[in-house]
């Protein structure tokens, strides 16, 4: 009992800190160069955040990028054709694109796995070549000249203007810190008791009365809407967006940086992997051309023998060794063509 | 008249390079059970390998497709050594391997800008001129990619129908544990079957050469195209791929001369009325990919 109450006391004062240590990194990153990066990250790990909310009720999705760009294009065209606030764009992205998600769960969620995945990833392409055939969307080459975020003027206090870098990153964090606050409510709620259960084994969920549908639903829209909130703020602070931008590729770039943190840690996981593949190309710039083949060899190289990703290095149950076991185990089992070598 | 037939012809010749395509990611898809998205490297692989042969050491085409093919061969039965023999039986086997050919597909891509080159390329016709019947213009290229992925396609059928190790390519697809209690080496099929299919995919590209061009991206570019297609046949039938492949490349030559662009809109449309029908697409049995 007391265990469990320091537990959830350190994972409460660990929240606190990172919050601390995050609001103060434009006072130590001065380079706008590092704080676009910064903000970069913060957006790929919230979508790869959603990624997880969906794949914890075992749906595998290959549209998130729809639903981001649902959301851009939400709040750039409110913005830009009929000259309403950013204020008002970002929440319109959100709620369009969860309607959107609504409207189409009973279309999707019909059969679950497969067919998900596969109508999925139809609605990414027709989002491309729709928004690619629309002149009032404007064609392939996109929107450009998105007005930024509109200046906040609170009684007693300068204005903020949206000028800089600096802004945007505490506007991204809070963004952040709301969607990972919404995020454990719903988890810690009878709603995510119900999610966990589907992921485990959605039949067994069934026969104990839990309408995996609806509950499969209630994620789907959540994470959609979290797309399009976190999609209307990417497209007013980039100031372009094009539907190539928002095409199959970054889907899956999405699942990579949740599966390279650890899809097991749902906030934790997506942050570190985003971070980790937006800088480590940064870093090895030296190597300009390799960048590329570096990183995928070790993508590779991680889902052979860190299959959960990084952080299950400081999972409890995990043995000491067993990623050197594997290593001997595949080096010995590569070159060989025995049937008796297959590991289920 | 003479319209819809050079459109039927048009339409034929880019659906049959279609068809290659997607029965190479047919038989990946149904015997391996894995979604492989490094696949579209592979078409550029071979169709740069060809311009390779032809362009810088001189080899006759046919010579130089062989070369590709053969290397595209290797480089499919390598990655499942290497990498796919270790994951595709485990849990979460989807992630594992979307994640896994994603970084293939970044190695290859790259790889491949730095031994090609960046720029557009394209090899001299194999053969020149035209020839006229029933109101056609038919270019003589083009009947020789009709004839040669008419040719290809046949082999590939006869090959999964009737040799031992397409026998043992249907069996394992139905089930690798009872393939296996055969006495079928699943091992080996699975090592052939990721080699064919992507000896296929670079057999597209080596017959695309001649006659349609070639650049560093297009496998990266036709890629989700593939899996939409093989969609409608289904994902798990070699015969679904052949009616996917055709369909839609006379779907695609018939629209882009009614309604220009729009068609992929038209395309897509259908595509997800048909999967919303029919999840496992028009002939498919329905896979087991590890979704859930």
């Amino acid at each position: 009992m007391l265990a469990n109450k320091l537990s959830h006391n350190i994972k409460t004062i660990s929240f606190f800190v990172t919050i601390l240590i995050l609001a103060i990194v434009p006072i130590i990153v001065k380079s706008p160069y590092y704080l676009d990066l910064i903000i970069v990250t913060i957006v790929y790990a919230v979508m790869a955040m959603t990624f997880i909310i969906l794949l914890k009720t075992g749906l595998v999705s290959l549209g998130l990028a729809v639903f981001w760009g649902l959301g851009a294009y939400t709040s750039a065209i409110l913005v830009m054709k009929l000259g309403l606030s950013f204020w008002i764009g970002l929440p319109a992205g959100a709620i369009v694109a969860g309607l959107f998600a609504f409207v189409l769960s009973p279309f999707l969620l019909k059969s679950g796995g497969i067919t998900f995945l596969l109508l999925n990833a139809v609605l990414g392409l027709l989002f491309i070549v729709i928004i690619g055939n629309s002149t009032f969307l404007g064609m392939y080459t996109g929107i450009n000249n998105i007005p930024e975020v509109d200046p906040i003027k609170l009684p007693f206090l300068p204005v903020i203007e949206f000028v800089s870098k600096i802004p945007y990153y505490y506007l991204g964090l809070i963004l952040l810190i709301v969607i990972v606050l919404v995020v454990s409510a719903f988890n810690a709620t009878k709603i995510g008791k119900a999610w966990t259960a589907i992921g485990l084994k959605p039949r067994l969920a069934e026969s104990i009365g839990i309408n995996v549908y609806r509950y499969r639903m209630y994620a789907f829209v959540l994470a959609s809407a979290i797309a399009g909130l976190i999609g209307a703020f990417w497209a007013h602070y980039e100031g372009f967006i094009q539907p190539n931008g928002f095409n199959m590729w970054m889907t899956n770039y999405f699942q990579l940086y949740a599966i390279l943190g650890g899809i097991g840690h749902g906030i934790a996981g997506p942050l570190l992997g985003a971070a980790i593949m937006k800088f480590f190309p940064e870093m090895i710039r030296f190597t300009q051309q390799l960048g590329n083949i570096i990183t995928g060899v070790l993508l590779i190289l991680l889902i052979l023998f860190l299959p959960r990703g990084i952080l299950s290095l400081f999972d409890k149950k995990r043995k000491f060794g067993e990623g050197f076991i594997f290593i001997r185990n595949w080096a010995k089992s590569s070159f060989t063509i025995n049937r008796k070598e297959v590991k289920k | 008249m003479d319209i819809y037939g050079q459109l039927f012809f048009n339409g034929l010749a880019i659906g049959l390079v279609y068809v290659m395509l997607c029965s190479g990611m047919v038989l990946i898809q149904s015997v391996n059970q894995i979604i492989f998205i490094a696949f579209g490297q592979f078409y550029t692989i071979g169709a740069f390998l060809t311009w390779i042969g032809v362009d810088k050491l001189n080899f006759p085409y046919f010579a130089a497709l062989a070369f590709g093919v053969a290397i595209s061969f290797i480089l499919g039965a390598l990655t499942y050594l290497l990498i796919l023999r270790h994951i595709q039986f485990k849990q979460g086997k989807f992630l594992a391997t979307l994640i896994a050919s994603t970084g293939l597909m970044l190695v290859l891509q790259q790889g491949s800008l730095l031994v090609f080159g960046t720029l557009p390329q394209s090899i001299p016709p194999i053969f020149k001129g035209t020839l006229n019947f029933w109101g056609i213009t038919a270019n003589i290229d083009k009947m020789t990619v009709i004839a040669m992925g008419i040719i290809i396609t046949l082999f590939l059928f006869f090959f999964y129908e009737k040799s031992r190790i397409g026998r043992g390519m249907r069996a394992t697809s139905f089930s690798p544990e009872i393939a296996e209690m055969h006495g079928i080496n699943t091992n080996l099929i699975f090592l052939v079957t990721l080699g064919v299919g992507t000896a296929m995919a670079g057999v597209a590209g080596g017959i695309i050469a001649p006659t349609y061009g070639i650049d560093p991206q297009m496998g990266a570019s036709v890629v989700w195209t593939i899996m939409a297609m093989t969609m409608v046949g289904g994902p798990d039938s070699l015969l679904g791929a052949l009616a996917g492949g055709l369909i839609v490349g006379q779907i695609l030559s018939f629209g882009q001369f009614y309604i220009g662009g729009m068609v992929q809109v038209v395309l897509f449309v259908i595509i997800a009325i048909i999967l919303f029908f029919k999840p496992n697409g028009l002939l498919g049995r329905g896979i087991d990919i590890g979704v859930e």
